[in-house]
């Protein structure tokens, strides 16, 4: 069905800047609250249940061949319960960019923006996102060719210059917490990882679709090793205790740079990562909302839809929380139980519906 | 052409209009170069803030004349419950929006040290304006009259609080610093021991108004317990202090020469490194540390050949002797006097100990006084300056 076609590196770099975006405004935070200056084993153990789900969703969609999530839910389990699993889908996609607005504007408000108010971020966001969703996937995957050596460079510059505030015996002793509370500091990351779920409607898309495994791996290795070298830089700076009681870590992380007092406040460069992430982030959710959409109701073209999709991501990233705190709370509690339904609960009670009813081609070879 | 036309539009608007909603204009701005922070006898806290007068700073070349004559920076103080709550209260005083992204020093008042400081740090590490790396201070006595000091070489006397401690001649510590040493168990903190000392020598008659005046000097290291000031180190204190955090950078040492009585000789202090290894013996908590440091002669009053292999043993005793002298009396003004960690040891220990310190964390400091301490230091010559050996020597 789909004329736009992408290729591989161009998915593992969309796939790389998704996880992205939301953990780096969040992950040393929330998982040195729970693992102190362990927040980076926690990390790993994210990202190898991350495999885990990135290869359940891959082996499920290889087995429908040129279909999206949305068209075999409808194969699997049938015309109108699929759909029904297919707007769950659709409200937990709209979660994810309402979500992401949210957090995008209410951060932005204190640090750079004192007077503006929130919706007039936030609708400034959707809009810009809305014209690249218009664009489709093709298009999203070339201008993300362009923002990630943007983004990764930025952030290596950062890392570069705040190497000489960072002290690695911080992350001493290890493995202090224990392993309950590494698994629950690994959570949050977890559910942020889980997002790779957003490569089976990327799926029918690939021009090599038999990569799809090798795609999935290689943006959790990325991103992996992306974020780990953040923690630690994080947690070297800080210490856990401190570390912990930041809203936003990298942000103070970044504050700290300062060199023979001249290089210094490179905050601008922070926000540069953050919302060129964050309109990729943003638009691919936007996208995969509205060609969802177009698929459950039965339309041939999701365009139209791109107004609606974007009226409901606005509104709701308004009035789904009450404050920041509200926010923060949802964020590290219910977040990541509500996000793992959906990223691993479901996928593998279809991909077990798919083995039992022997539905969809064979799965993939392991080879390749 | 009419989608041209939109699209030129369109661009014009992101041009002329960008940033105009947050825009703030330098003329609109108070922008606090120092704060103090001060416990009035009642328990209010009174914030003083030393705001910078943009026009005054400008001048340039020519307007060195002008500039002696008007206040570089302007003063003002308010009190309240909170921290935030005075810095309100001095908007009713200040006609412009008070900026702290360039504070440079915050210096807390010797009373509200005293009543601690824990409750007064969180404004500035909440607020996204001051940064974490300026300048924390205590000042013997009120915050308000440093802040209300200023300075002769600089434009203001935060600006010259600043640059000494960035010198770091004396003991100075970043914000981010001591809020680390604060939520440790393993560390109490400490800060730059800030006073008013008249300065300045007149020169030629007439002068003596104008150059006798007090500046802000450092004058040792503020030690806490906990949050609250317990007491002070001195000057020469300090200095083992700074070898004992692994923090000397800079600084001279001057002992007495062993072949002439009376006669001393000065080395500068080139590099410097600390070690500190704690132990467990059964219960008992010991440290062993190790001092290395590299230094050149600078001054030499004697006649000792300096080429000696055997002098300079002596001499690099001598040195290591007078480290040693320093990290023993800070040490013991920590443990004895003042019963606290101020040395960050705790923290060491707990590196390395992670089961026995969930067990003696909350009261490391008196695992600290009862420690078993031994101390090794080891100096080395490198060089010697211009000379090789003294000019003047009549032979």
């Amino acid at each position: 069905m789909p004329p736009e076609k992408i290729n591989g590196s161009q998915a593992v770099l969309l796939l790389v800047i998704t996880i992205f975006a939301t953990v780096i405004l969040f992950l040393p935070g929330i998982s040195a609250s729970y693992a102190g200056q362990d927040a980076w084993i926690s990390l790993l153990l994210a990202a190898a249940a991350a495999a885990v789900i990135a290869l359940t969703a891959v082996s499920l969609g290889r087995r429908f061949p040129e279909k999206n999530l949305f068209e075999y839910l409808e194969i699997m389990l049938g015309k109108i319960p699929g759909k029904l699993v297919g707007v769950l889908y659709l409200c937990w996609f709209l979660y994810i960019a309402a979500a992401l607005v949210r957090e995008y504007g209410t951060f932005m408000i204190p640090i750079f923006f004192r007077q503006t108010p929130l919706v007039v971020l936030a609708a400034a966001g959707v809009a810009a996102t809305a014209y690249a969703a218009y664009g489709g996937l093709e298009t999203l995957a070339r201008a993300n060719q362009l923002f990630f050596p943007v983004i990764v460079g930025a952030s290596a510059v950062l890392f570069g210059l705040a190497l000489p505030q960072m002290d690695v015996v911080n992350l001493l002793p290890v493995l202090e917490a224990g392993p309950v509370s590494i698994i629950k500091g690994s959570l949050a990351p977890l559910s942020w990882f889980g997002e790779i779920f957003l490569i089976s409607v990327l799926l029918p898309y690939l021009n090599r679709p038999e990569q799809a495994r090798r795609i999935a791996l290689t943006s959790i290795l990325i991103a992996t090793s992306i974020f780990e070298l953040s923690v630690i830089g994080v947690i070297s700076i800080f210490g856990p205790s401190v570390t912990s009681s930041y809203l936003l870590a990298f942000l103070n992380g970044v504050r700290m740079i300062h060199i023979a007092n001249f290089i210094e406040r490179l905050e601008a460069l922070l926000m540069l990562i953050w919302i060129l992430s964050a309109g990729v982030k943003l638009s691919m959710f936007y996208w995969a909302t509205a060609l969802g959409s177009a698929q459950v109701m039965g339309l041939k073209d999701y365009r139209p839809l791109i107004p609606p999709v974007g009226a409901a991501i606005l509104a709701l990233s308004i009035f789904n929380y009450t404050s920041v705190m509200d926010l923060l709370n949802f964020t590290a509690t219910v977040w990541p139980f509500y996000a793992l339904t959906f990223e691993l609960a479901i996928p593998l009670f279809l991909l077990a519906v798919a083995a039992i009813r022997k539905i969809g081609g064979k799965p993939p070879c392991p080879g390749r | 052409m009419p989608g041209k036309i939109i699209a030129i539009a369109l661009l014009l608007a992101v041009i002329l209009t960008g940033g105009c909603w947050d825009r703030r204009e330098l003329s609109e701005l108070a922008i606090v170069l120092g704060a103090g922070v001060d416990r009035l006898p009642g328990g209010r806290i009174q914030l003083t803030l030393q705001l910078a007068r943009p026009s005054a700073f400008g001048g340039g070349e020519g307007g060195a004349n002008v500039i002696m004559n008007q206040n570089i920076a302007w003063v003002v103080s308010a009190t309240g419950e909170t921290v935030s709550d005075a810095q309100r209260n001095l908007t009713l005083q200040v006609s412009r929006q008070l900026i702290w992204t360039h504070n440079i020093v915050l210096v807390f008042g010797e009373s509200a040290a005293r009543r601690g400081v824990r409750d007064l740090t969180n404004f500035f590490h909440r607020q996204a304006g001051p940064r974490e790396t300026m300048w924390v201070m205590v000042a013997e006595g009120e915050a308000k009259k440093v802040l209300e000091s200023h300075s002769e070489l600089e434009k203001t006397s935060a600006q010259s609080s600043g640059f000494l401690a960035r010198s770091r001649a004396g003991f100075s510590i970043e914000f981010i610093n001591f809020i680390k040493d604060l939520a440790s168990l393993g560390a109490n903190p400490v800060a730059a021991r800030v006073k008013l000392a008249r300065q300045g020598e007149a020169q030629g008659p007439g002068m003596e108004k104008k150059h006798k005046h007090n500046e802000v000097v450092f004058a040792g290291t503020a030690v806490f317990n906990d949050d609250r000031l317990a007491g002070w180190l001195d000057k020469s204190e300090t200095r083992g202090l700074l070898w004992l955090r692994g923090e000397m950078e800079d600084g001279v040492i001057t002992v007495p020469s062993a072949t002439a009585p009376g006669k001393k000789l000065s080395f500068r202090i080139t590099e410097s490194k600390t070690s500190v290894k704690p132990s467990l013996n059964g219960e008992n908590v010991s440290l062993h540390i190790e001092i290395s440091a590299d230094v050149d002669l600078e001054e030499q009053q004697s006649t000792e050949n300096i080429l000696d292999p055997q002098a300079i043993k002596i001499l690099e005793e001598r040195v290591a002797e007078d480290i040693e002298k320093r990290c023993r009396s800070a040490l013991s003004k920590a443990r004895d006097g003042y019963g606290v960690d101020i040395f960050r040891f705790g923290e060491l220990f707990h590196r390395k100990y992670k089961k026995e310190w969930q067990t003696i964390k909350h009261r490391w400091n008196e695992e600290f006084v009862n420690a078993e301490i031994s101390l090794a230091v080891k100096v080395h010559l490198r060089s010697m300056g211009l000379q090789a050996r003294r000019s003047s020597l009549k032979k």
